[in-house]
């Protein structure tokens, strides 16, 4: 079972992707897998071939494909924004649903992808391609927590490298101070992409369960809950993975690209055994 | 001089090697550009996929365009998009064998015979055991590749040390490691000492001989070879002619060049850093095939 290597979307905006077709003639769904960003995404990409993989497997199309100006897509990163980003997520679910013949897809999203499939589901309420279920772990739901974050990470990574206090490393190498618009954890966030995450409070997804669209999540400990609904299932993560960080909680240097979280997976499956619309 | 935009539009993503199982991103030159002397590979570092850590490698790529040289940036066989080879073979053996197969696809696309890789941290290793055996491996740049620290390495960071953490928690960390060590030789004898390297990663750590070995050959061959190195280990190392050292011995001090990027970190995630790795890069490579201005490529037509 190998990918097809696939381009698509406007040429002006274009995006790049794999496409996992099950061995049957028949996708029994199609199933969007929308990245994180930055430096998660890389570092859960092997979550995402592993999860892209299981569920071709299970009779899925499957669509794994970098926003524009992220990963292998062409454009530059500080040129983003969250609804451009949006904007790819339709892109790429038109293009799942065309090429796989599916009529309403699975989306699963991580950490900042999770809160784009959550704003593009909305986007597509009015439409008859809303998605029937949506997978959202560890999703942002406040944009200034996690640029804050972002910027302690890129400050703590920095010291882990350097083995030395962040003022010691600013003063002996010129290093900037992190902060939104700049460059973070190694990748440069513009002004507008800034200004959308500042925004960004709260998930709209009693609106989504009141759309109809099924949802499961996985949430950090703790978190503040969601309406209640027999369309939400939603599980509290005791140990939320670091996906920002290339150390271990001792300090050490490990490859943070290996974590596949199995119960992100399993959530990932269990939408395919959900009853009502994602069936049909 | 400012450098002309590049679209990166007209990248492309293909399937190249004997199975058809690896994954690249191919970046042609931007037009209108003199004939390109070479072409750029990059791969994986670690296990992060070809874009590379904080899309590092994507940067690397879209500046060589700018100045008129494609690159091939491509996923290891069973990394990133890349699926595991069908017939078994040694990891280094196989990734080595996948980087030939990076060469064929670039004389294919753009019948270019000679290469430049540029290797991060594992990708370093690839690269170092790649050159003596593909003659179209013309420079290869080892980023943070093995260390060997030598005595004034261990002088040098204890002072970094005393810069970084002060009197009270050096004596408390170097106390430590005086008892762990103790207790380390005690039990297994053949610790990491002076001379030997303490990096981990890649297909096998080579002893400063082995490792001298290889070198030697790459450097008879003809292939130009840039050794760069972060601040990220400043009790490995931590001055500037440190791998001089290392190689005088053997009579390849002066066969090699050589920087200690004391900003850049392991993984370039710094600005000040990556800023700096990427200029030394396309200087040296710019310089090693003839092109006057170095860094800004080749000439315009």
């Amino acid at each position: 079972m190998s990918p097809e290597l696939v381009r698509f979307g406007d040429p002006d905006r274009a995006l790049v992707g794999t496409l996992w077709m099950p061995d049957s003639a028949m996708a029994r769904i199609g199933f969007l897998l929308c990245r994180p960003f930055g430096c998660e995404a890389i570092r859960a990409s092997m979550f995402y071939r592993t999860l892209a993989t299981r569920l071709t497997l299970e009779g899925c199309a499957v669509l794994c494909f970098d926003y524009h100006g992220t990963g292998e897509s062409p454009g530059d990163g500080k040129d983003q924004t969250l609804a451009g980003w949006q904007s790819d997520i339709a892109s790429a679910d038109a293009f799942l649903r065309q090429r796989s013949g599916v009529g309403r897809s699975h989306w699963f999203g991580l950490g900042l992808g999770a809160t784009l499939i959550c704003r593009a589901a909305i986007d597509t309420l009015a439409t008859p391609h809303r998605p029937a279920h949506l997978v959202l772990w560890e999703p942002v739901e406040n944009g200034r927590e996690y640029g804050a974050g972002m910027c302690s990470k890129h400050r703590s990574e920095m010291e882990r490298w350097f083995r030395a206090r962040w003022p010691v490393i600013r003063r002996n190498f010129g290093e900037p101070e992190p902060s939104l618009p700049g460059v973070v954890l190694g990748f440069e966030i513009g002004a507008e992409l800034a200004r959308d995450l500042d925004a960004l409070a709260g998930l709209p997804v009693a609106a989504l369960l009141g759309a109809g669209i099924r949802i499961s999540a996985g949430r950090e400990q703790g978190a503040a809950p969601w309406p209640e609904s027999t369309r939400l299932r939603s599980v509290s993560l005791p140990h939320a993975v670091d996906w920002m960080t290339s150390h271990a909680p001792d300090g050490e240097e490990y490859t943070g690209a290996a974590i596949v979280p199995n119960e992100a997976i399993l959530a990932a499956r269990e939408t395919l055994l959900a009853p009502g619309p994602v069936l049909l | 001089m400012p450098l002309d935009p590049y679209s990166s539009r007209s990248e492309r993503t293909l399937f190249f090697g004997p199975e058809k199982n690896l994954v690249a991103t191919l970046t042609p030159p931007q037009a209108g550009l003199a004939a390109p002397p070479f072409a750029v590979l990059l791969t994986n570092v670690g296990i992060n996929p070809r874009c590379g850590p904080y899309r590092l490698n994507v940067e690397i790529a879209r500046r060589y365009a700018q100045v008129g040289i494609p690159s091939l940036r491509f996923d290891l066989s069973g990394l990133g998009d890349s699926a595991r080879a069908t017939e078994a073979q040694p990891l280094a053996q196989q990734w080595v064998n996948d980087t030939r197969a990076a060469m064929d696809e670039i004389e294919r696309q753009f019948g270019i015979r000679q290469c430049v890789m540029i290797g991060v941290c594992s990708g370093a290793d690839i690269a170092y055991l790649t050159a003596p055996l593909d003659p179209r491996l013309r420079g290869i740049v080892l980023f943070d590749p093995y260390l060997y620290p030598t005595r004034r390495t261990v002088v040098l960071g204890l002072l970094y040390r005393l810069r970084a953490q002060g009197w009270g928690r050096t004596l408390y960390l170097l106390a430590r490691r005086i008892v762990r060590t103790a207790r380390r030789r005690l039990q297994n004898p053949s610790g990491v000492a002076a001379g030997e390297s303490t990096m981990r990663y890649g297909p096998g750590v080579p002893s400063l001989d082995e490792f001298a070995g290889q070198i030697g050959a790459i450097v008879d061959g003809g292939t130009r070879v840039l050794f760069l190195y972060s601040g990220s280990y400043p009790y490995y190392y931590n001055y500037d002619r440190q791998i001089v050292d290392n190689l005088r011995p053997y009579g390849l001090d002066e066969a090699i060049e050589h920087g200690l990027l004391r900003e850049a970190d392991h993984v370039l995630m710094g600005t000040a850093g990556r800023r700096h790795f990427i200029t030394r890069c396309m200087e040296a490579t710019g310089r090693w095939f003839g092109a006057a201005d170095g860094g800004a490529g080749p000439t315009r037509i």
